[in-house]
């Protein structure tokens, strides 16, 4: 296989459009950034990732090059497309000083390959769907299909607590496979109550079932909540009576509203033989005056699953 | 440009990666070292610049629940000090160096919410940091300084503190998850 890139480079600042560079040009390790933006200067902090050698083991996103301001907390979306059909078994994750988090997503409203997207609103999350999750490698054997022309952003995390501006510039790597070597496919699990409604100054706790298919492999699963998340659990069952915890955080922080935990079942499988609830559970504290509903919070699993023949896809939507 | 592995494999709460030890928390020592022992400490520190932390430990209730918690909750606590800057959520960034490493012996919360050992500190640079560690419950990581299945570990985006010149921080560093 050829070395393979998607790089975005230009020096820019967060908001702007970024420029795509197709796969003609993997070999490009282009470095756009004028001398006056470096640590050099002494005015900004260079926190970029160092463009890795072309590989054949992998294809690389490069982010373009954008400057995060003192004290700027930022998620940025930067959006692309598949070339080709690849086969993969982990992306790996690589960012410069103050990086919070690199996480691959599919964009539910595709934009133009390149487009650079300020995605820091919590409510930006419903725009987008699981895809790989960061530095979680399949066992052999597993592998995930990356269909060609598929829209996904690459959503970076930056908390700038630092005296100067940061010039970042970060590296997302999908390791390749021979599509041969697959012997169970993974694809992505996806939950989410879209009714989501909390009272104001008072604790919630709600629930929601999703059907999970007979022959299910559950490899990957994690919760999402928001900063009034207090406690998460999913439990897994044939039916309401045989519910059994599955993952659970209690005390849920406020930390995990990007970056919860994730439960692996890659050597003890999670076997799902015949048809099954999950049933997601989530605790919230509204502490303030006013309603809260969805997507300010929010109440959500995700996951892989192996044994199915698409992705999962449960979202409880307003009648 | 090797990424270091993970202290506290990132994400992770029943996993199979042990993804740990740090790329540079194979060794021990460091600024401030490590002491066990309960109480104590909180002295102002010999620079203007510096501050020191005493350290506690605690575990989430989900942890706790965890079908891959199998052995007592007591055991040495092992870890090191990150600036928080050079953490993201998959752990540190390639090239990050440990500040200090931890190491606090006899830490037990079989009957108890807080360890009553602690981590003393002294003589920290002014700054943000993260804690990564883990709790070796059954007793096999004090040559890898990894952890393996079974132990609680922190996660990288949790355990955050401040040190602030010549005042003692408190934290009580929490282990959210459990290895599989």
């Amino acid at each position: 296989m050829d070395s393979r890139r998607l790089c975005f480079f230009s020096a820019l600042m967060i908001s702007a459009l970024a420029v795509g560079c197709s796969p003609s040009d993997t070999n490009e390790t282009t470095d756009t950034t004028t001398d006056t933006t470096t640590d050099t200067a002494g005015d900004v902090l260079d926190a970029r990732v160092p463009i890795p050698e072309a590989d054949p083991e992998y294809f690389d996103f490069v982010s373009p090059e954008i400057t995060i301001a003192a004290g700027d907390d930022k998620m940025l979306c930067i959006h692309s497309e598949i070339p080709e059909e690849m086969t993969i078994d982990n992306l790996q994750a690589f960012q410069g000083k103050f990086g919070h988090h690199i996480v691959l997503l599919t964009a539910k409203e595709p934009m133009a390959a390149g487009t650079l997207e300020d995605c820091t609103d919590r409510k930006a999350m419903t725009k987008y769907g699981p895809f790989v999750l960061p530095d979680t490698p399949l066992s052999a054997g597993y592998g995930v299909l990356v269909p060609k022309g598929l829209k996904i952003v690459m959503q970076v995390h930056y908390i700038n607590a630092g005296a100067k501006p940061e010039l970042i510039r970060d590296v997302a790597r999908m390791h390749l496979i021979p599509k041969a070597s697959v012997t169970k496919w993974v694809h992505t699990m996806a939950t989410s109550d879209n009714t989501l409604t909390l009272p104001p100054q008072q604790k919630t706790s709600l629930h929601f079932d999703c059907e999970i298919p007979a022959g299910a492999e559950l490899l990957v699963a994690g919760g999402h909540m928001h900063e009034h998340g207090t406690r998460f659990e999913m439990s897994l069952g044939k039916d309401e009576a045989s519910l059994a915890s599955l993952y659970l955080v209690d005390p849920w922080k406020i930390e995990f509203r990007d970056a919860p935990p994730v439960s692996l079942f890659f050597e003890n499988p999670m076997l799902i033989a015949d048809k099954s609830i999950l049933r997601t559970n989530c605790d919230f504290n509204n502490e303030s005056p006013n309603d809260i509903i969805f997507p300010e919070e929010m109440c959500a699993t995700f996951g892989y699953v192996a044994g199915v023949d698409a992705p999962i896809d449960c979202q409880i939507n307003p009648q | 440009m090797k990424k270091p592995s993970l202290l506290a494999a990132a994400l992770v709460v029943a996993a199979t990666t042990t993804g740990c030890g740090g790329g540079d928390t194979s060794g021990k020592g460091g600024a401030g070292g490590g002491t066990g022992g309960a109480g104590g400490a909180g002295t102002t520190t010999s620079s203007s610049t510096n501050g020191s932390v005493l350290m506690s430990f605690a575990i989430s209730n989900g942890a706790k629940q965890n079908a891959a918690l199998v052995d007592p909750l007591k055991g040495i606590v092992y870890g090191s000090l990150y600036k928080q800057e050079d953490v993201t959520a998959g752990g540190p960034i390639a090239g990050a160096v440990e500040v200090t490493s931890v190491e606090v012996a006899d830490v037990d919360l079989t009957s108890a919410d807080v360890s009553a050992a602690t981590w003393s500190g002294k003589d920290i640079p002014e700054g943000a940091y993260t804690f990564l560690g883990f709790w070796d419950l059954d007793a096999n990581g004090s040559a890898t300084f990894e952890p393996d299945s079974g132990d609680p570990v922190t996660l990288p985006s949790a355990n955050k503190l401040d040190v602030t010149a010549d005042q003692e921080t408190v934290i009580t560093a929490t282990f959210d998850l459990i290895l599989n």
